[in-house]
């Protein structure tokens, strides 16, 4: 059969195949450019901008763990200043989707990040990150009721003409009532999950581990948690969803996109082995031929409930 | 930089609680320089999830060897000290940047602390090959944990040893060893890799004589590639403002003065 179609359009975002690097495990696609072109990624979503610079949090900021990692970076960027003269203008130039993630404290900050974000040509989206789990004014504490994220929506709405998408938290009671309060706001589309809040102890000096203490479990351990939350706001939201959550194979993406997601993002499986987007993107290729299916788009959403 | 599966060659004890790796990876031998790392996985599955970052001991360009130097310490090191002969170990390498030699050097220091000796022996290798004269200082806390004698006396080089408790060299620091030898000769760059208090009293003390230094620092790692910002260090820039750098990616070797220690 002919090369099946990977390519995927949704809230106004083309791409040439469905899967994207994750906000923060990618930088701004200099370092993963060294290791494969670019150009092979659907989409890229760059590290977390903020109106400042950013130092993040102290060491240590990495702590294995049981099929995974945490992490608690805390959104280390150079600010939106910086980013927008010097980073973008170079990611931009590279023929896939370029998603800007953007975090804040204030809401006035998220609006005024968007603002100089949307000026720079070639940016395809937004990605409003209201789901850190690793900074103390803003970030997930935004994510975590319907009211304070729909506030932030309305903010970014009225600072771009961009697609947005909104980056949701597993951290919350009731993830559909969130995903339906930034659709309701503006949201094009929701991006989920970021990580989920953790902690690791040193036993040996009997304190916690990370230098914030607590951070963000992401990898295959998160992975059952982050189709279940797709699929149930797959069923909740009209817009279209960017599953992610501890994918490592085309089979565990598949996953996601079954559940309802038209694409998905890959974060720790790129810090194991750079190759896993690409290694991702080859097997939903074979994956379809094998399943004689001639476009991906057929498969999303396949496991919602009146789809069998 | 290569992403392939190294062969296991030989796995074999040094001393207790510290082992060599000699795989066979004829790519990453042929690219490494001195100081540069690798991150290697026990197995080709994600368990345990992350790689480990471990500093090039030995290459052999010829051969397509490589070769780790490390300590068991943790599940990932323990389960590297259990690998078999013919074992495939997922490695990314060679990653960061090593020492940087000035070819006009007449006379250098490099000083090893414990498993530290790993980037250093490749060091005092180039510079042996380049006729560069080396006085080399090794410390630890005890006999036991001196680390590469045996390869040092294969260069047959002479070599200054300190360890805390006496039990091997002169009773000391590998920093008494240090000033002493900067009183006494004119050194031209001193080179350093050891815990972070001795590679802070090196800073300090080279600091003091106006001598450059290179250190090689260690750090807990993500990815190792430079995508993360999980192993920053606090930095010097040129222009005099203090930020961060990146371990794996601005390192692991930096100018002892660009490195902000901690207190």
């Amino acid at each position: 059969m002919n090369k099946p179609n990977l390519a995927v359009e949704f809230a106004g975002i083309k791409m040439k195949n469905p899967v994207m690097t994750a906000s923060g495990t990618c930088g701004y696609g200099r370092e993963l450019n060294r290791i494969f072109p670019l150009e092979r990624l659907g989409g890229i979503s760059v590290k977390g901008t903020t109106l400042e610079p950013r130092l993040g949090n102290n060491m240590p900021r990495i702590a294995e763990t049981p099929a995974g990692l945490l992490n608690c970076v805390g959104l280390q960027n150079p600010g939106a200043v910086k980013v927008t003269q010097k980073e973008l203008p170079w990611v931009v130039q590279h023929d896939l989707a370029v998603i800007v993630n953007i975090a804040g404290g204030a809401v006035e900050d998220y609006g005024k990040v968007a603002a100089m974000v949307s000026n720079v040509q070639g940016v395809a989206a937004l990605e409003v990150n209201i789901s850190c789990p690793n900074v103390s004014a803003g970030g997930m504490a935004h994510g975590a009721k319907p009211e304070t994220a729909a506030a932030v929506v309305k903010e970014v709405r009225q600072n771009t003409n961009l697609p947005m998408i909104v980056k949701l938290s597993p951290n919350v009671t009731n993830i559909v009532e969130i995903a339906k309060a930034v659709e309701k706001a503006g949201a094009d589309a929701v991006s989920l999950i970021n990580t989920l809040l953790g902690m690791e102890i040193d036993i040996e000096s009997r304190s916690p581990l990370l230098g914030n203490k607590v951070g963000g479990l992401s990898g295959p351990a998160v992975h059952p948690v982050a189709v279940r939350m797709v699929w149930q706001v797959a069923q909740a939201v009209k817009i279209p969803i960017i599953g992610m959550g501890g994918i490592m194979t085309a089979e565990d993406a598949l996953q996601f996109m079954m559940a309802g997601a038209t694409a998905i993002a890959i974060g720790s499986g790129t810090m194991v082995d750079p190759m896993t987007p690409i290694k991702v993107i080859e097997g939903l290729e074979e994956w379809l031929i094998k399943e004689g299916i001639a476009d991906i788009k057929q498969i999303i959403g396949a496991a919602l409930p009146g789809k069998l | 930089m290569n992403l392939e599966n190294a062969r296991v060659l030989e796995n074999k004890e040094v001393k207790p609680n510290f082992r060599k790796l000699k795989l066979y990876s004829p790519k990453v031998a042929a690219e490494a320089k001195a100081g540069q790392f690798l991150m290697i996985k026990p197995t080709v599955v994600n368990d345990p999830f992350l790689g480990r970052p471990m500093a090039i001991y030995d290459s052999d360009k010829t051969l397509g060897i490589i070769e780790i130097l490390f300590m068991i310490k943790g599940r990932g090191t323990k389960l590297l000290a259990e690998v078999k002969v013919d074992d495939a170990l997922p490695v990314i390498a060679p990653l960061g940047n090593g020492f940087k030699i000035t070819e006009t050097d007449k006379n250098v220091v490099c000083i090893a602390g414990g498993v530290g000796m790993a980037p250093i022996y490749s060091l005092i290798k180039e510079l042996h090959n380049k006729d560069i004269s080396n006085n080399i200082i090794v410390g630890a806390r005890t006999e036991a944990m001196l680390l590469g004698l045996d390869k040092l006396a294969d260069l047959c080089m002479a070599v200054d040893i300190y360890t805390d408790d006496g039990s091997f060299g002169s009773k000391g620091l590998a920093t008494m060893g240090l000033e002493n030898i900067l009183k006494e000769q004119k050194i031209d760059r001193v080179y350093c890799c050891g815990s972070m208090i001795m590679m802070k009293n090196v800073a300090k003390i080279t600091a003091l004589y106006g001598i450059p230094c290179q250190v090689s620092l260690e750090e807990r790692m993500g990815c190792g590639i430079g995508i993360c910002m999980g192993c920053v260090c606090g930095h010097k820039k040129e222009d005099g403002s203090h930020g961060l750098a990146r371990v794996c990616y601005e390192g692991p070797v930096f100018d002892a003065e660009e490195v902000i220690w901690h207190e």
